[in-house]
């Protein structure tokens, strides 16, 4: 008997098995398809259970042949333990030199409602981290105030929406990509929402970002 | 402080103690006394600007550039000027390169300070 016909027999042998396969495999695409407000979470939902379903199947079935089944588990379980233990070994505090009391961004911390921190720095720096963001002086002698805001808004999105990279990186090895969630169109979409799409063009242009030209191809399309 | 590791004597000029980049900057700041970041790239305009700001980030660290922040209403901005002049920056490479000679070779090293010194009376 080949891993197919063992599949086969299990499923028409068992009782309950096929029903909850079926379940279990329309929640998943539910999830996915339907919930779009936010997206990752879905997918991340529905990649746990079909995780989930290839388990129970697994231990239901007792199909030695499909080893194949048992080698995705066991790279998702090793993968994970991985990325827990890589971020309890560096999960540590930003290493960078913070300038407080700088007056220039209260009106910006009060519209959005987040915290701002200025690194003393000229290079070009803007990122969050646990619920903060993080800006360079570098960043704020460039653009002009509303420029700014459109960073802010960008950044923004990536602190309310954005999976963070523990999660991310789960999904990552789950779904055999090994390639990380990207969102920076949804973020730059969020920012052209709030401050308009020539601020953000702007803020691109002056501080000549990785790929900045293809992302302004793609908001002035 | 400038590395001794990057120290390269068959250079020409302040290259050979600095990068071409941190030497052009350098040059600037004493011929102009004080200047933006963007004053400095529009004299540099030939590098990019994140070799400017990275430039400028590693001269602050080792000392030989200050910046002040000044703030605006409007607008916010680093005002860099030279921590010191041409030979302030002359003798404090030349204190470390000896200290290492010293350090290495002992008696000998001042020796040869004393021959040059006396060759330049």
């Amino acid at each position: 008997m080949n891993g197919l016909e063992c599949y086969i027999s299990c499923l028409i042998e068992s009782s309950l098995l096929l029903p909850i396969i079926i379940m279990i495999g329309f929640i998943s695409i539910f999830l996915f398809r339907f919930i779009k407000k936010r997206n990752f979470e879905s997918l991340l939902l529905s990649q746990t259970l079909m995780t989930a379903l290839i388990t129970i199947s697994l231990i239901a079935m007792s199909c030695t042949m499909f080893n194949w089944l048992w080698i995705y588990l066991g790279i998702i379980l090793i993968g994970s333990l991985m990325i827990f233990i890589i971020k309890n070994l560096l999960d540590k505090d930003i290493d960078e030199n913070i300038i407080n009391s700088i007056s220039f961004v209260y009106e910006f911390e009060k519209e959005f409602n987040v915290p701002i921190q200025i690194i003393d720095s000229q290079r070009i720096k803007a990122f969050h981290y646990r619920k903060r963001i993080y800006l360079s002086i570098g960043l704020l002698e460039r653009l002009e105030k509303e420029e700014i805001r459109a960073v802010i808004a960008h950044e923004i999105y990536h602190l309310k929406y954005s999976p963070n990279k523990i999660v991310s990186s789960l999904l990552a090895i789950s779904s055999l990509t090994f390639r990380r969630y990207n969102d920076e169109k949804s973020a730059d979409k969020y920012a052209v929402k709030i401050t308009g799409v020539n601020n953000l063009i702007n803020a691109l242009k002056k501080l000549h970002i990785k790929n900045y030209e293809k992302r302004i191809s793609r908001l002035s399309s | 402080m400038v590395k001794l590791e990057r120290i390269n004597l068959e250079k020409k000029g302040l290259t050979k103690f600095f990068s071409p980049n941190e030497g052009r900057i350098l040059e600037l700041l004493w011929k102009n006394r004080k200047m933006t970041s963007p004053d400095i790239q529009f004299v540099c305009n030939d590098l990019s600007l994140a070799c400017v700001s990275g430039t400028l980030d590693r001269l602050v660290k080792s000392g030989f550039v200050n910046r002040k922040l000044d703030e605006t209403e409007k607008r916010i901005r680093y005002i860099y000027s030279a921590s010191g002049d041409r030979n302030n920056v002359g003798n404090k490479i030349s204190t470390k390169i000896l200290e290492s000679l010293v350090d290495t070779f002992g008696e000998s090293t001042l020796d040869s300070i004393g021959k040059i010194s006396k060759k330049g009376r």
